[in-house]
């Protein structure tokens, strides 16, 4: 009994750290794609950016929550102009924008390279750490997954309690009557992927304490995050999401404690294709289908 | 003064032009139907009208403004209501938030007027929060109109609100486009196969053939089954 428990909570916490590290991969990715059908292939080097934007801040002065909240801003008004100067000239046309950010990523890290080098001074994890039984903690991943817990509060507010919400689900289910209703469709496209890169930034700020800066660093986030996000599915981007890293994360976190990280990458892999061949429209469509059936005969 | 107005307008797809010179006028309060066998352009008439296609030549004007050049959704803002063929339902929105998306329609009423609907369908306010796409053909026919009414348009462009909707519903929405045209000034354009809600709904009508109108009916021509049908059977 007094061997179970700290074994439990350390269970917990690594499962929450994985969860955690998959959402906020996937977040940005996941809500360009879900809206508007866009495989962002430049997510990786988002995520870079922010983790910059926040690296740069930081050591000029700024306090590291401040840094990460001007990794969003910067990287959503840097989104907001790849849409409006690029990317909208290949809507409806999924591989020509497949192309074109990968052609972005590129030039950004690329870009990277050429102005800051091959390497930048990370920032010291803050918060450190605490042991309990024989396992120890770090607060920064503990206050990550609060991170990740406000960031679902305030995706749901976005998209179930604001205007620009509906308005945006609606032009992803049917562009064209949205705009016949009055929905000016153009700027929900500019809005929506400026939201989606500035959560990529945003995800990449918070996780630059645990990763080394360096022009390439965006890599090491793009496989995870679309793993997690073909797991999810598209038909309820938020619920998705969260289900996908929390499923992955139960299948890797034990598999990757008893048997090493090695095994524990690859059990997620294996849990990935198993789940996309039952579930081909990922997680969230068959969430959709229980709601829906609960919602026709519930009340009856 | 005509709140909608058309002088020979010209729109189609790619090198085909489907409308050729198409000019007609609804006056406020008018139910105006638009008749003619498939693939005359009766629907692409209405995607123009809506701004959904663009305008190669010739002019609009609602409400004695010119609209030729402007988009959709500027347009429905100005007051103009689009219901289309196929209902153009969210499938993945509730019928509350389906209904919702109707206030960014006249900006001169941002206030969706819910009792307004619910009077005229009532099965809406039990269902207001499931899936727009689990309602039946009928319930979603009625919920596309319901949407494009709640904030009181000048004008609805209604495209064949009987498709695949059973005879009783049919009758239903007649009803209720009657009893729109004497209770509020919207005017509706309405293209229809169903030769029993055109008789029942509208106050005259336009036939078309092969992209233009072909004839004018009046009140007393819609009331003859030959006539009606001569443009409206293949």
């Amino acid at each position: 009994m007094t061997e179970s428990l700290p074994l439990a909570l350390s269970l917990l916490y690594q499962l929450g750290a994985t969860a955690s590290f998959l959402f906020l991969a996937a977040v940005g990715l996941i809500i360009i794609l879900g809206m508007m059908n866009i495989i962002n292939l430049a997510h990786g080097e988002l995520m870079m950016m922010g983790a910059y934007v926040a690296t740069i801040t930081h050591h000029a002065g700024l306090p590291f929550p401040i840094a990460v909240i001007v990794s969003f801003f910067f990287v959503a008004a840097f989104g907001a102009v790849l849409e409006l100067v690029i990317v909208r000239r290949f809507y409806g046309r999924e591989l020509g924008a497949l192309v074109v950010t990968w052609g972005i990523s590129l030039v950004l890290g690329q870009g990277a390279l050429l102005f800051f080098g091959p390497f930048m001074p990370s920032i010291k994890i803050p918060g450190g750490s605490f042991s309990y039984g024989v396992f120890s903690y770090s607060v920064y991943w503990l206050i990550l997954m609060l991170a990740c817990a406000l960031l679902v509060l305030a995706l749901w507010i976005v998209y179930s309690r604001t205007t620009y919400g509906l308005q945006a689900k609606a032009t992803m289910q049917n562009a064209e009557m949205a705009k016949s209703l009055g929905v000016p469709t153009s700027r929900i496209y500019t809005l929506t992927f400026s939201f989606g890169a500035g959560l990529a930034g945003l995800s990449g700020a918070l996780l630059a304490p645990t990763a080394t800066i360096a022009p390439f660093m965006g890599q090491q986030f793009v496989a995870p995050a679309f793993i997690t996000v073909v797991v999810g599915g598209a038909t309820n981007v938020i619920g998705g999401a969260i289900g996908s890293s929390v499923l992955l994360a139960a299948v890797k976190t034990p598999i990757g404690m008893a048997l090493g990280a090695f095994s524990g990458s690859v059990a997620l892999l294996v849990a990935a294709l198993f789940i996309i061949r039952i579930m081909p429209n990922g997680i969230s469509a068959q969430l959709q289908k229980y709601l829906d059936r609960r919602a026709q005969g519930g009340w009856r | 003064m005509a709140i909608l107005s058309t002088s020979k307008i010209i729109a189609g797809y790619k090198t085909a032009n489907v409308l050729r010179g198409v000019s007609i006028e609804v006056e406020p309060g008018e139910i105006v139907a638009v008749v003619g066998r498939n693939g005359v352009g009766k629907t692409t008439l209405m995607r123009t009208l809506i701004g959904l296609l663009p305008l190669r030549e010739g002019r609009i004007t609602f409400n004695g403004m010119d609209i030729s050049g402007e988009s959709a959704d500027r347009r429905a803002r100005r007051g103009i209501a689009y219901a289309p063929q196929g209902r153009g339902i969210f499938p993945h929105l509730t019928v509350q938030e389906n209904l919702r998306m109707g206030s960014f329609i006249n900006d001169a009423q941002p206030v969706p007027n819910f009792d307004l609907v619910f009077g005229y369908f009532p099965f809406l306010k039990e269902r207001l929060s499931q899936r727009g796409g689990t309602l039946s053909g009928g319930q979603q026919a009625m919920l596309a109109i319901a949407r494009a009414l709640i904030c009181e348009p000048a004008l609805l462009l209604l495209d064949e609100p009987s498709d695949g909707v059973q005879p009783s519903i049919v009758e239903e929405i007649g009803a209720f486009l009657v009893d729109l045209s004497k209770t509020r000034s919207i005017s509706v354009l309405l293209v229809e196969q169903n030769i029993g809600l055109m008789q029942t709904a509208a106050h005259r009508a336009y036939a078309m053939d092969k992209g233009q109108v072909t004839s004018e009916l009046s009140g007393e021509d819609l009331k003859d089954e030959m006539i009606l049908a001569t443009h409206v059977v293949v």
